[in-house]
C-alpha cells in the first residue's frame, strides 16, 4: 500500500511537471505572424519613488505627471520629472456627486475633470467646483477636448446586447449627446470594444486603442473617423466568451446579475500613449524573431505615424526589478513608467527616422 | 504493474481534472496569477440584467428603474 502511494506521489509529481511545461513552452514560442522593426534607444533610470500604492496616470501634461491612486478616489497627486515631491490635491465633490463608486478623471493645465457611472460630472479649477448631469447616456472613461467639452466613452444596448459608444458632451446645464460614434457591433461588444481612450491636445485627436485586437483609431474632435490604424500584429478578430458569475439579490425582491469574461482574455495592447506626432503601444505580443528571454525581461513598444497610423519602429522597456510595466509617458527626453507601485523616470533619446 | 498503471491513470485524470477545473477563473495571459477585478483600467465585470439603464441613441427611451448605486459594479483589473 505504501509503495503505491510512493508511485501515485512520483507520477503525480511528474504528470504536472510535464503539463507545467507543455502550457508555458506553447506561450512562450508561440508564432504570432509578424516581425518588429527594433532600435536601440537610450533609457536610463534617472530617479525613482515608490508610491506604495497602485496608480494610473491622469492626462498627458507637457512637464507635470498627474496620478490617480486607486484605493483614493477623492484625490489626485503631482510631481515633476525629478520625482523629489508628491503634492496632493483633495478635489472638492457636491454632495450629490456618488463618490462610493467609480470616479473616472481627466486633466487640462486649469482643471481636474470627474465623473461616475450614474452621469455626473465635476469640474474643479482649484477653487470652485462645476457640477454636471449627463441624462441620456452612461458613461466611463472620458477625455476634456476643451474647459467645456468632453469626449466620453458610453455605453448602449441593441438586440440585448451591450455595446460601447463615444459621445461628444457640452458641459452645460442642459447636457445631451450631440455627437456620437459608434463602435462596431459584435457579440459581447461591451468586452469586445474594451479599450483606452486618449487625447492628444497638441493635434487635436482622439484616439482609442482596442485591447483586445490590433487595432487603433483616430477621430477628429466631432468625432468623424480620420483613420483606423492597424497594429503590426495579425490579430483582428476578437472572441470574447462571457458567463454570468453572480446574482446579487435586491431589496425589491428582484435580482442584479454580473457578467464577466469566462474564458482568459488574449490581450493584444495594454497601453498607448502619444508624444510628439507619434503613437506609443505597449504590446502584448511577441514577434516571431524575438527571443522568449529577451520579450520576458522587456516590453515591446511599438511606435505609428500619428498622421497616418503607418508604424515607424519598435523599441524595449527593460523591466524594472523584474516588475512589469503598466502604463507610461513620454515627455521630451524623459519616459515615465508605472510599475505596480513604483514610479520610474529614466532619460530617454528615440533615433528619429 | 497493473497497481502502477492504475496509479498513473489516476494521477493523470485528478491532474487533468483540477487544472480545468478553473475555467471560469480569469487569468493574465502567460501567466498563472489570476486576474483581480478591483483596480486598472479595463472592464472585468459588469451590472446586467434587470435594474441597469437601458438607453439608446439619441435619447434615452427607457423608463427602467435605476439600478440602486450601492449595487453598481463595474470592475476593472489591470491589463
Amino acid at each position: 500500500m505504501k509503495k503505491t502511494l510512493v508511485y501515485i506521489t512520483i507520477i503525480a509529481i511528474c504528470s504536472a511537471l510535464i503539463l507545467y511545461k507543455f502550457s508555458t513552452l506553447g506561450q512562450k514560442n508561440k508564432k504570432n505572424g509578424f516581425e518588429r522593426n527594433l532600435i536601440s534607444v537610450k533609457i536610463k533610470i534617472k530617479s525613482v519613488i515608490n508610491l506604495q500604492k497602485k496608480v494610473s496616470f491622469i492626462g498627458n501634461l507637457d512637464s507635470t505627471i498627474v496620478l490617480n491612486v486607486y484605493s483614493d478616489k477623492i484625490r489626485v497627486f503631482k510631481t515633476d520629472l525629478s520625482l523629489k515631491k508628491l503634492d496632493t490635491v483633495l478635489l472638492k465633490f457636491p454632495s450629490s456627486f456618488n463618490t462610493t463608486i467609480n470616479i473616472y478623471k481627466d486633466i487640462d493645465p486649469f482643471n481636474v475633470y470627474c465623473s461616475n457611472p450614474l452621469g455626473d460630472i465635476t469640474v474643479f479649477n482649484g477653487l470652485d467646483v462645476g457640477s454636471y448631469k449627463v441624462r441620456d447616456a452612461i458613461i466611463d472613461r472620458f477625455v476634456a477636448v476643451s474647459t467645456k467639452t468632453i469626449i466620453a466613452r458610453a455605453r448602449h444596448n441593441y438586440d440585448k446586447e451591450s455595446n460601447r459608444a463615444f459621445v461628444k458632451l457640452k458641459l452645460s446645464d442642459k447636457m445631451i449627446t450631440n455627437k456620437r460614434y459608434s463602435l462596431p457591433k459584435q457579440e459581447n461588444g461591451f468586452f469586445a470594444n474594451d479599450g483606452q481612450l486618449s487625447y492628444d491636445h497638441k493635434n487635436g485627436r482622439l484616439l482609442y486603442m482596442y485591447f483586445y485586437r490590433g487595432e487603433f483609431l483616430c477621430l477628429d474632435t466631432n468625432l468623424n473617423l480620420l483613420y483606423k490604424g492597424k497594429s503590426i500584429d495579425t490579430v483582428t478578430s476578437v472572441k470574447i466568451k462571457t458567463a454570468i458569475i453572480n446574482l446579487k439579490a435586491t431589496k425589491t425582491g428582484g435580482s442584479i446579475k454580473q457578467i464577466t469574461q469566462a474564458s482568459p482574455p488574449s490581450v493584444v495592447s495594454r497601453y498607448m500613449t502619444v508624444s510628439s506626432g507619434r503613437l506609443y503601444i505597449l504590446s502584448a505580443l511577441k514577434s516571431d524573431k524575438e527571443k522568449p528571454a529577451t520579450f520576458a525581461t522587456n516590453h515591446a513598444v511599438d511606435v505609428y505615424d500619428l498622421k497616418n497610423g503607418r508604424y515607424l519602429h519598435s523599441f524595449y522597456i527593460p523591466k524594472y526589478k523584474g516588475i512589469k510595466l503598466n502604463q507610461f509617458q513620454i515627455k521630451g527626453k524623459s519616459l515615465i513608467g508605472i510599475y505596480d507601485t513604483e514610479l520610474v523616470c529614466y532619460d530617454f533619446i528615440e533615433k528619429r527616422i | 504493474m497493473k497497481k502502477l498503471l492504475f496509479a498513473a491513470v489516476l494521477a493523470t485524470v485528478a491532474i487533468a481534472g483540477a487544472s480545468s477545473a478553473n475555467a471560469l477563473t480569469l487569468y493574465r495571459q502567460g501567466s498563472s496569477t489570476p486576474i483581480v477585478c478591483e483596480q486598472g483600467e479595463a472592464t472585468c465585470i459588469d451590472v446586467i440584467g434587470q435594474g441597469t439603464k437601458v438607453y439608446s441613441f439619441p435619447n434615452a427611451t427607457s423608463t427602467d428603474t435605476p439600478v440602486d448605486p450601492s449595487l453598481y459594479q463595474n470592475l476593472e483589473y489591470q491589463l
